[in-house]
């Protein structure tokens, strides 16, 4: 009776045992096979969202002013610009997508589920490429300072982003809210938020640390182009306190783009910082070099077709380039292009009326007036 | 014997269900393989019926006979308002110019690459509620019946509204 | 003796149903994985191909070959013949051939005339060593000579693009 008790107090415990044992080892498995496809189902959200980026990206030659809205999981994005890389990718993933010919003016990094990009012409007179904008909706652009028509145009063309309009007062009490980035567009030159009371940052603003940003846009009506200064915040936790400080100046006013919109302008709003400004500017001055090339043998062509039609009312337009003709000018203009490409602060391919693309401009609009095969 | 019986019973029900599961999974398998046409040949259909169109019309007839030869959106036109309007080839009108022209581009472009395609001009007069077509037959075959991708431009002229229209088709 | 066998049928069962249940598991993951596999190779043929159709777009919308209208928008489905054949020669150049292989990578780009007469330009040819596929896609354009005062200015062509893997 004994040993039957025992043996039945034993078998009872073995089931018992044998059954936790294989409950656990089922658990496990399942468990496992959770874990390593919520790992795969990440990466595969990354890569989604490079994907999803591709086209954009790529599109920057297709949608020419056209704004394109991307829903995008949740992840943070970077886009870096500097002398030896530009790339843009998932933070988390450690992949990067190389951009070496696209500029893109975008933040240092966007998190958020709509992304907004923005593609526009540059144009020195001809189309040399699209300035490819990107942002997100939960980056929020505050524009103060003078008026000035560029500033009416910036709110009225870009609805599709974040971006409000408000005075020095307001100023004082912003709260980033929900913001993932604030970037602060001011008009003027003296006397502006950046250097009012030393360039204190007030407090809720400030303790956004890098994530603020800011650029001064020196606009005259009458002059294309403008004097940016951009800044960032200088945060220091103790204390809480943030200051605005220059990263830099840079004028645009020899190189601004000659379109119906000032997209190098548009670019300096959006860019995260000078050196990043700088950096895109260099890859559409390294696509100049390369287009101008075609544009001066275009020009040969188009003086060689005067000559043999005997057309001499269209010949004087191109005599009009400069005494020693076509080889001469563009020799100049791909000299001062070459100056943009290593030295942008001093980058002046915009000419007067008797160099540089507002000569080649001016040309071109007198071979049109007389009927006679442009330039472009 | 009940039990025995009760085993079986058990034995014969997780069979049943694991046919029944392996015709579940398989059945799934078979529809979700299923391929429509891919994003590319959808987007490619649609950019082509679209470019072909527009290159089309824009191109110049060759007249050789003329130091400004129309484009075939004007050869088009003419044939709807005056047919003789350039005189290019002995004996034909612009009507029939205009149809050989489309149908040499069209066959050397989606009809070499294999495409089935159906190009149609259509003139809805004023005061008409029925288009006519220009030409009798279409270009290039019949109407898509499956899938398909268009492109469609509007002439304006003196006779009424030209509708062109070209279809690209897809898998049927 | 009864009990035991009792024990021993049950303990049977027990483990029947386990392998049935493992299997079904396995038949399951076996479907998962086999789908996940097709779906993946589908992917790899999607982005092969979404690479073609970006490349053609790239070229298309080249400003070193689009038609120009003055200070307007680049004309779309439109090459400028008197930019093609220059562009067609300084592709030659190296820094050319750099610079433009970042933008397209491996593949070939070759505008066709073909109406009123066939000629062939070849703009860009970098077809990948040891190549396994190759994705063409054709876009059809106006090739627009506007040195013609007499005769077709307009002409019809079809831009080939290829890209390899």
């Amino acid at each position: 009776m004994k040993n039957r008790k025992k043996k039945g107090q034993v078998q009872i415990q073995f089931n018992w045992i044998f059954i936790l044992i294989a409950g656990a080892v089922i658990l496990l498995f399942f468990v496992g096979l959770v874990v390593k496809q919520k790992g795969v189902a990440e990466q595969g959200i990354r890569t989604e969202i490079l994907t999803a980026l591709k086209p954009i990206i790529t599109a920057e030659a297709f949608s020419e002013k056209t704004k394109i809205v991307v829903e995008v999981p949740d992840e943070e994005v970077f886009f870096h610009c500097t002398d030896d890389v530009s790339n843009y990718g998932i933070q988390k993933a450690g992949v990067a997508i190389d951009t070496p010919i696209t500029p893109i003016f975008a933040p240092e990094s966007i998190m958020t589920t709509k992304m907004v990009s923005w593609s526009l012409p540059y144009q020195m007179p001809y189309k040399v490429m699209d300035l490819l904008i990107v942002s997100a909706i939960n980056n929020k652009y505050y524009v103060l300072g003078d008026e000035t028509k560029f500033r009416t145009e910036l709110i009225n063309f870009t609805e599709e982003f974040n971006f409000d309009e408000i005075n020095s007062g307001e100023y004082t009490s912003l709260d980033p809210g929900d913001n993932f980035r604030i970037r602060m567009v001011v008009f003027g030159s003296t006397n502006n938020v950046f250097t009012e009371n030393g360039g204190v940052i007030p407090k809720k603003l400030a303790a956004m640390g890098k994530k603020l940003s800011g650029v001064l846009i020196d606009k005259k009506e009458t002059i294309n182009g403008a004097t940016l200064t951009f800044y960032e915040n200088e945060y220091s936790s103790i204390g809480n306190s943030g200051t605005w400080v220059s990263n830099g100046e840079i004028d645009t006013i020899g190189f601004s783009s000659m379109g119906a919109k000032d997209s190098v302008l548009y670019g300096a709003v959006f860019a995260e910082s000078k050196d990043s400004f700088e950096c895109n500017m260099i890859k559409v001055f390294t696509r100049m070099n390369l287009l101008n090339k075609v544009y001066e043998k275009k020009m040969k062509t188009v003086e060689e077709h005067f000559g043999n039609t005997g057309n001499n009312d269209c010949t004087k337009f191109l005599e009009q380039l400069g005494g020693a003709g076509i080889d001469s000018f563009m020799a100049d203009l791909q000299d001062k292009v070459g100056t943009c490409v290593s030295a942008l602060k001093v980058c002046d391919v915009l000419g007067s009326g008797e160099w540089g693309a507002k000569k080649l401009q001016s040309t071109n609009q007198g071979l049109l007036g007389q009927g006679c095969m442009r330039i472009y | 014997m009940k039990f025995s019986k009760k085993a079986q019973m058990e034995i014969v029900g997780l069979v049943v269900i694991v046919i029944l599961l392996t015709l579940g999974m398989l059945f799934i398998a078979k529809f979700v393989m299923q391929t429509d046409s891919s994003g590319k040949e959808i987007f490619t259909r649609r950019f082509l019926a679209s470019s072909t169109l527009g290159a089309m019309l824009d191109t110049n007839y060759d007249c050789p006979a003329l130091d400004h030869p129309p484009t075939i959106a004007d050869l088009l036109e003419a044939c709807v308002e005056d047919p003789n309007r350039y005189d290019c080839e002995f004996g034909f009108n612009n009507c029939m110019n205009s149809y050989a022209v489309v149908e040499n581009l069209t066959n050397s472009t989606l009809g070499d690459w294999g495409k089935k395609y159906y190009f149609s001009a259509s003139l809805l007069a004023f005061g008409d509620a029925t288009p006519l077509d220009l030409f009798d037959d279409g270009v290039g075959g019949d109407p898509c019946l499956g899938e398909k991708d268009s492109e469609e431009r509007v002439l304006q002229t003196t006779n009424g509204i030209l509708k062109l229209h070209l279809e690209i088709c897809g898998k049927n | 003796m009864i009990e035991k066998k009792k024990g021993q049928v049950r303990m049977m069962e027990t483990l029947a149903i386990m392998f049935i249940f493992f299997i079904l598991v396995a038949m399951g993951m076996g479907t998962y994985y086999g789908f996940k596999k097709s779906s993946i190779i589908q992917e790899r043929e999607d982005l092969f191909a979404k690479k073609a159709i970006d490349v053609s777009i790239k070229v298309s919308f080249m400003p070193e070959l689009a038609c120009t209208r003055g200070e307007a928008e680049l004309k779309s489905n439109c090459i400028d013949v008197n930019k093609l054949i220059h562009l067609k020669d300084l592709m030659k150049d190296k820094e050319f051939q750099d610079y433009f292989f970042d933008l397209f990578s491996y593949a070939n780009v070759t505008v066709e005339q073909i109406y009123p007469e066939k000629k062939e330009y070849v703009i860009y040819e970098f077809p990948k060593p040891n190549w396994t596929e190759v994705s063409e896609t054709p876009f059809v354009v106006v090739l627009k000579d506007d040195k013609k005062t007499i005769g077709n200015e307009h002409r019809f062509g079809v831009l080939h693009v290829e890209v390899f893997r």
